[in-house]
């Protein structure tokens, strides 16, 4: 046996008041390892540890923490159903629970304004020469855009010209012949994407 | 005693104070000891025990007959004690009180007059060495040292109390007496 391994026998028997058979075994062990001045040093100092001076409490502590305690707010002896406060009660016992809850019901509830705040209102890049008609914009023939076209919550057609960028948001884009646009063509339809799309514009 | 303590803590939860104080007195002295052994200081101790009851008075709702109101009890002592003492700044007076011991200052360390019989100056120096050698343990080593004997606490009451897993509280017991022992064999 090492050293360590008696160490850890000693300490193992010291941690748990073990019966006196293991007592009996630890003891031919730590012979046989010669470990019986050691056993004898982690005894005194185990011995110490529990004759540790204690100080006594002063006489007058139970009345003092009474003096102290908080006046009641509820008297339950008056109302011993304590209906009302049933919720409350189960809140404070499960308080994390509770605060999930009060943000769930707060990240749906702004979903919810974030979606239907954005029902089929169109709004778009303003461009001189283009024209919104009946929810959507169209790039008419001839025309040319010389820039990056965003499109919001209508569907864009694109049969002039676009040098840039064609984006739109809850809608698609109609190119009437392909080379039209010159840049990419992104279509956001899905909130994630939407979402994610607003993200990156912060960083842009 | 566990019975006792179950009815005390029904009447404390319909607002018995009457039912408190007899849980106060129940408990106090060993709450007190968790308290002090942490602290190392009477008065501080006694703060500490007091602020513990009251959470106990004002949380009496979350507490759960499944566990033992003793481990619910010093975990509230433990963790208020350790807070105080993360906060408290080391001072040193001669007037004050030494850790680990009752009536000691270090005036009556600088020069003692009187002579004691011999073996009880041995007595009480040894141990105040022990309660010297706990001090000079970094506290997460002594800590759990100090609870393992405070009324044969268990591996896992003291896991439960200091929030670590059985295993660590009992390597760390295990290091803070093997720090004690190499302490003494120096000598």
């Amino acid at each position: 046996m090492t050293r360590e391994k008696v160490y850890e026998r000693i300490q193992d028997y010291l941690d748990q008041n073990q019966p006196p058979e293991d007592f009996k075994r630890l003891e031919a062990e730590l012979r046989e390892a010669d470990a019986m001045n050691e056993f004898e040093e982690y005894r005194l100092l185990d011995a110490q540890l529990r004759t540790l001076p204690a100080p006594k409490l002063s006489a007058d502590f139970t009345s003092r923490v009474l003096a102290q305690l908080p006046e009641q707010v509820e008297h339950p002896n008056v109302t011993p159903l304590r209906s009302s406060s049933r919720f409350g009660g189960k809140m404070k016992q499960y308080p994390l629970l509770a605060a999930a809850s009060v943000f769930m019901l707060l990240s749906v509830g702004s979903l919810g304004g974030y979606l239907t705040q954005e029902e089929k209102d169109l709004s778009y890049t303003n461009v001189p020469g283009i024209v919104a008609e009946n929810g959507e914009v169209v790039v008419p023939e001839g025309v040319t855009v010389d820039q990056d076209l965003y499109v919001e919550g209508g569907n864009v057609r694109i049969e002039g010209k676009v040098n840039g960028n064609v984006t739109t948001v809850d809608g698609k884009a109609y190119t009437a012949s392909a080379g039209n646009v010159t840049g990419e063509i992104k279509q956001i339809d899905q909130l994630f994407e939407r979402v994610w799309y607003g993200i990156k514009r912060i960083f842009e | 005693m566990e019975e006792t303590t179950l009815r005390l803590i029904e009447r404390v939860k319909q607002g018995d104070r009457d039912a408190f104080a007899a849980l106060v007195d129940l408990y106090k002295e060993g709450a007190f000891l968790v308290a002090f052994r942490v602290l190392r200081d009477r008065m501080e101790a006694e703060d500490a025990t007091q602020e513990a009851f009251i959470r106990v008075f004002t949380k009496i709702d979350s507490y759960n007959a499944q566990w033992k109101f003793r481990t619910w009890l010093y975990r509230i002592v433990t963790n208020v004690s350790i807070d105080r003492l993360r906060k408290k700044r080391p001072d040193y007076s001669l007037d004050a009180e030494m850790s680990g011991t009752e009536g000691l200052t270090l005036y009556s360390q600088l020069e003692s007059k009187d002579q004691l019989p011999e073996d009880q100056v041995i007595d009480s120096e040894q141990r105040q060495n022990v309660g010297e050698a706990i001090a000079g343990l970094p506290e997460k080593y002594r800590i759990p040292l100090v609870l393992k004997y405070i009324e044969d606490l268990s591996l896992k009451e003291i896991s439960e109390l200091i929030d670590l897993p059985v295993a660590t509280v009992k390597t760390r017991i295990h290091r803070g007496r093997e720090a004690l022992k190499k302490h003494f064999g120096k000598r």
